[in-house]
C-alpha cells in the first residue's frame, strides 16, 4: 500500500505513453512545431532581407561622367550598366517602378566639369545625381544603398579633408564579438517559446489524464480503492510530468537544431552553455512543468469532460505566453530576488538571464523552489478535490 | 451473531440543480435520496437492499463504500466508520457499482494485476488467484485483449473480479446481474453462494425479488429513501411472495396501487 504512487504511476505511464495520439501531440509535436516554425521563419526572413551572392545589379544610367565611369567599369561583375538617353528618363523611370531594372541614375549634364568648378562657398546650386529606386524591392534597395555610399565616397575622394574608418577593413571595427543584434533579439524570444510550447505540451495531456478518466468513470474505480487521495493526486501529477520534461526537451531540441536556420549563415550565434547552464535550464523548466501540471490538474479535475477542460486551459495560455514576454519588455532579466516567487514569470526572467548569460544562482534557485512549492500546494488542493465527490461524479 | 455491518440514520441530500429539477418535474433544489435509513447485517450472511428504481439503493451502497458522504448518520463496516476511516473500510470491502468502470485501454490482465498492486496483494498470490478468478469466469481466454474489444457481459465481470481481488470479507454488489444474458447471471448467482459458504458477508441490491429469495438471508426495502420494512425473507413474505409482499409494502407507503 505504501507504493501506491509508484503503481499510480507506472499505470498512468503505460496509459499515456501507449496512447500513440498523446506520444505526437505531447512529446514529437511541440518539438516539430517549434523546428518547423523557427525554420521556416528563419527561410522566410532570409528570403525577405537578402540578395543572392551572385546577383548582378541592373542599373541605368542618364548622362555617365567619364571618371565615374572608368571607375564603375571595375564593377561589372556586379553591375550591369545600361546608357539610356535625358529622353528616355520617363520610362526607364516606370522600369524601375515595375522592377524591370534596379536603379536609375540621372546625372546632371556636364558632372565632371560642373564638380572641379563648383565652389561649396559661391552660393549656386551644386551638381546633381539623382538616385531612383523602388522600396519595395531589395535589389533596389541594396543597389540603392551601394551606389549611395560609392557617391559619398566619391565625394569624399574628391574633397579629401579627413578619412573615415580607412586603417583597417570597413568589417573589423565591428567589435561585437558574440551574437548579432538580430540574433539577440531573437534570442530574447526563446524563454517566452520554451514555456509557451512547454504549456501547450502539457495541456494536450492533463486533461486527458484526468478529465478523461473522470468522463470515461475510471476515475471513481480508482477512487474505491484504499489509496490516499493525496497519492493519487502526486501520481497523477508526477506522470503527467514526466511527460511534459520529456516534451520539454524534445521542444529544446526543436529549438536548438533550428536556431542556425532560423539566423542564416550570416548570423552570428553563441550557444555554448557549460553542464551547470544546462543543469540550471533543466530546473527551471522542470519546475515549470510541474506548476502548468498541477495548474492544468486543478482545472482538469474541475472541468466535467476534456473540451471544458481544454476551454478553462486556453485563458492561460494568455498569461504564460505573457509571463513568458515579460523579459522582452523588462529588458534582461530582473536582479531584485522577490521578482522570482511568482511562479512562471520567475521561469521566463530565469530562462532569459541563463541565455543571457547574467546568471543569478540565488534567483534560479528560488525559482526552481517557488514553482516545486507551488505545484505542492496545487496538489494538496487536487487531492482535496478528489475526495469531494461533487467534483469526482458530478456529470 | 456478529454485526459486519451497522447503519445508523445515514442521510444523503443531492442538491439539484434548475435543470434537474425541471426533468424531474420536482419544484424543490434538493432531493433526499436516503432518509435516515439504519439496519444492520451479519457475519456471513447475504442481506439484499430491495426498491423501486430511483429509491436510493445505489446511494446507500455509495456511502458504504466512501465515494460520497453522508450529510448525516454513519455506518461502521467491518468495524471501521465509513465516516472517520474511510481509508480502512475500503480495504476491507470489493465494492461493484455499475457507474464505476475499468479502462478500455487495458487488458484484463493488467487490470487485475493494477488493482492487485494497488491492494498491496504479493506477486504470487495475486497470480494464483487471478487464475482461479478468470476460469472461473471464462476471461482467461481473453485474458490479454483490450477491455475495450470485450463484450458488455465481459466487462461486467472483469469488473466483479477486480472488485475483489484483494478477497475481502465484505462484499458490496449492486446489481451484480443488471444486464447480464441468464448464463452469465447464473454464474454470478453461483459465485455469491459460493462467497457465503466461504464465510463472507454480502450486501447486494436488486429488483429482481427472484434472486433475493434465492441468496438473501434477510432484506431491507427502500421506498424514497427510507428504509420502510428489514426481516428476514421468511418473516418478510410471510405466506405469500416476496414479490407480493413488497406491492402490499409499496402500497401501504406510498398509497399507489400497482
Ligand atoms: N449525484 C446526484 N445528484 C442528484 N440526484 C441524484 C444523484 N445521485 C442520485 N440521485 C437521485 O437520488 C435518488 C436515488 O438514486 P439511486 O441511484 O440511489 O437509486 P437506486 O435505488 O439505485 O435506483 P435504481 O434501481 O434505478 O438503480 C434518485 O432520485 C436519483 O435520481
Ligand atoms: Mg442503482
Amino acid at each position: 500500500m505504501k507504493n501506491n504512487i509508484l503503481t499510480i504511476m507506472k499505470k498512468e505511464l503505460t496509459r499515456l505513453f501507449g496512447d500513440r495520439r498523446l506520444v505526437f501531440s505531447g512529446i514529437i509535436l511541440q518539438g516539430l512545431l517549434l523546428y518547423v516554425m523557427y525554420t521556416l521563419m528563419g527561410t522566410f526572413m532570409s528570403g525577405m532581407v537578402s540578395v543572392d551572392d551572385d546577383y548582378k545589379y541592373k542599373v541605368s544610367v542618364v548622362n555617365m561622367p567619364e571618371q565615374i565611369s572608368t571607375i564603375l567599369d571595375e564593377w561589372y561583375t556586379v553591375v550591369e550598366i545600361t546608357h539610356v538617353q535625358g529622353a528616355d528618363t520617363e520610362s526607364a523611370k516606370q522600369q524601375v517602378a515595375n522592377s524591370a531594372i534596379d536603379l536609375l541614375i540621372v546625372f546632371s549634364e556636364g558632372f565632371d566639369e560642373a564638380v572641379t568648378a563648383f565652389e561649396l562657398s559661391s552660393g549656386e546650386t551644386a551638381p546633381q545625381i539623382q538616385i531612383w529606386h523602388n522600396a519595395g524591392h531589395i535589389e533596389s534597395l541594396e543597389a540603392d544603398f551601394m551606389f549611395k555610399d560609392f557617391f559619398r565616397e566619391y565625394e569624399r575622394s574628391i574633397v579629401k579633408k579627413f578619412d573615415v574608418n580607412a586603417v583597417l577593413g570597413a568589417y573589423e571595427y565591428d567589435l561585437n564579438e558574440g551574437t548579432d543584434f538580430a540574433a539577440s533579439l531573437l534570442m530574447s524570444m526563446i524563454p517566452m517559446m520554451i514555456i509557451m510550447v512547454v504549456y501547450q505540451g502539457c495541456m494536450a495531456i492533463a486533461p486527458e489524464s484526468i478529465s478523461g478518466e473522470k468522463e470515461r468513470g475510471t476515475l471513481g474505480t480508482l477512487l474505491a480503492t484504499p489509496a490516499k487521495r493525496s497519492h493519487m493526486a502526486l501520481a497523477k501529477i508526477l506522470s503527467i510530468t514526466v511527460f511534459g520534461v520529456l516534451g520539454s526537451i524534445v521542444t529544446f531540441l526543436g529549438m536548438m537544431l533550428s536556431l542556425p536556420n532560423m539566423m542564416g549563415d550570416g548570423v552570428n550565434i553563441s550557444f555554448d552553455f557549460s553542464p551547470g547552464e544546462y543543469l540550471m535550464i533543466f530546473a527551471v523548466t522542470v519546475s515549470t512543468v510541474l506548476v502548468f501540471v498541477a495548474l492544468l490538474s486543478i482545472m482538469s479535475a474541475y472541468a466535467k469532460s476534456i473540451k471544458e477542460a481544454t476551454s478553462y486551459a486556453s485563458p492561460f495560455m494568455l498569461i504564460s505566453i505573457f509571463c513568458g514576454m515579460s523579459a522582452m519588455f523588462t529588458g534582461g532579466a530582473m536582479s531584485e530576488v522577490y521578482y522570482y516567487l511568482i511562479p512562471i514569470f520567475n521561469s521566463a526572467q530565469s530562462l532569459t538571464s541563463i541565455f543571457n548569460g547574467d546568471i543569478s544562482v540565488v534567483n534560479i534557485t528560488v525559482t526552481a523552489l517557488t514553482n516545486v512549492m507551488f505545484a505542492l500546494i496545487f496538489t494538496g488542493i487536487l487531492a482535496k478535490m478528489f475526495s469531494s465527490e461533487k467534483i469526482v461524479f458530478d456529470k | 451473531m456478529k454485526e459486519i455491518l451497522s447503519v445508523t440514520n445515514l442521510t444523503k441530500i443531492f442538491k439539484l440543480s434548475k435543470k434537474q429539477q425541471q426533468l424531474r418535474n420536482l419544484n424543490k433544489p434538493i432531493i433526499t435520496a436516503a432518509d435516515n435509513v439504519s439496519f444492520t447485517s451479519y457475519e456471513g450472511e447475504v442481506f439484499g437492499l430491495l426498491g423501486p428504481n430511483g429509491a436510493g439503493k445505489t446511494t446507500v451502497m455509495r456511502m458504504l463504500a466512501t465515494l460520497i458522504n453522508p450529510v448525516s448518520g454513519d455506518a461502521t463496516v467491518g468495524g471501521y466508520s465509513i465516516v472517520k476511516e474511510p481509508q480502512r473500510v475500503r480495504e476491507n470491502i470489493g465494492f461493484l457499482t455499475n457507474e464505476l468502470k475499468l479502462d478500455d485501454f487495458f487488458t484484463p490482465n493488467y487490470t487485475f494485476d493494477f488493482f492487485a498492486e494497488m491492494h498491496g496483494i504479493p506477486k504470487d498470490a495475486a497470480n494464483a488467484r487471478k487464475k482461479m478468478l478468470f476460469e472461473k469466469f471464462g476471461i482467461d481466454k481473453f485474458a490479454e485483449v483490450k477491455i475495450a474489444n470485450l463484450s458488455l457481459g465481459m466487462k461486467q465481470k472483469i469488473s466483479l473480479v477486480t472488485s475483489i481481488v484483494h478477497d475481502p470479507n465484505i462484499i458490496i454488489f449492486d446489481e451484480p446481474t443488471n444486464g447480464l444474458d441468464v448464463i452469465t447471471a447464473k454464474v454470478v448467482t453461483n459465485f455469491l453462494i459460493e462467497l457465503k459458504k466461504q464465510g463472507k458477508s454480502v450486501i447486494l441490491s436488486t429488483h429482481i425479488f427472484e434472486l433475493a429469495e434465492k441468496l438473501c438471508d434477510r432484506v431491507g426495502i427502500i421506498i424514497d429513501g427510507k428504509m420502510t420494512a428489514c426481516s428476514s425473507i421468511k418473516e418478510m413474505s410471510g405466506e405469500k411472495t416476496l414479490e407480493e409482499a413488497f406491492f402490499e409494502l409499496y402500497y401501504k407507503t406510498t398509497g399507489e396501487a400497482i
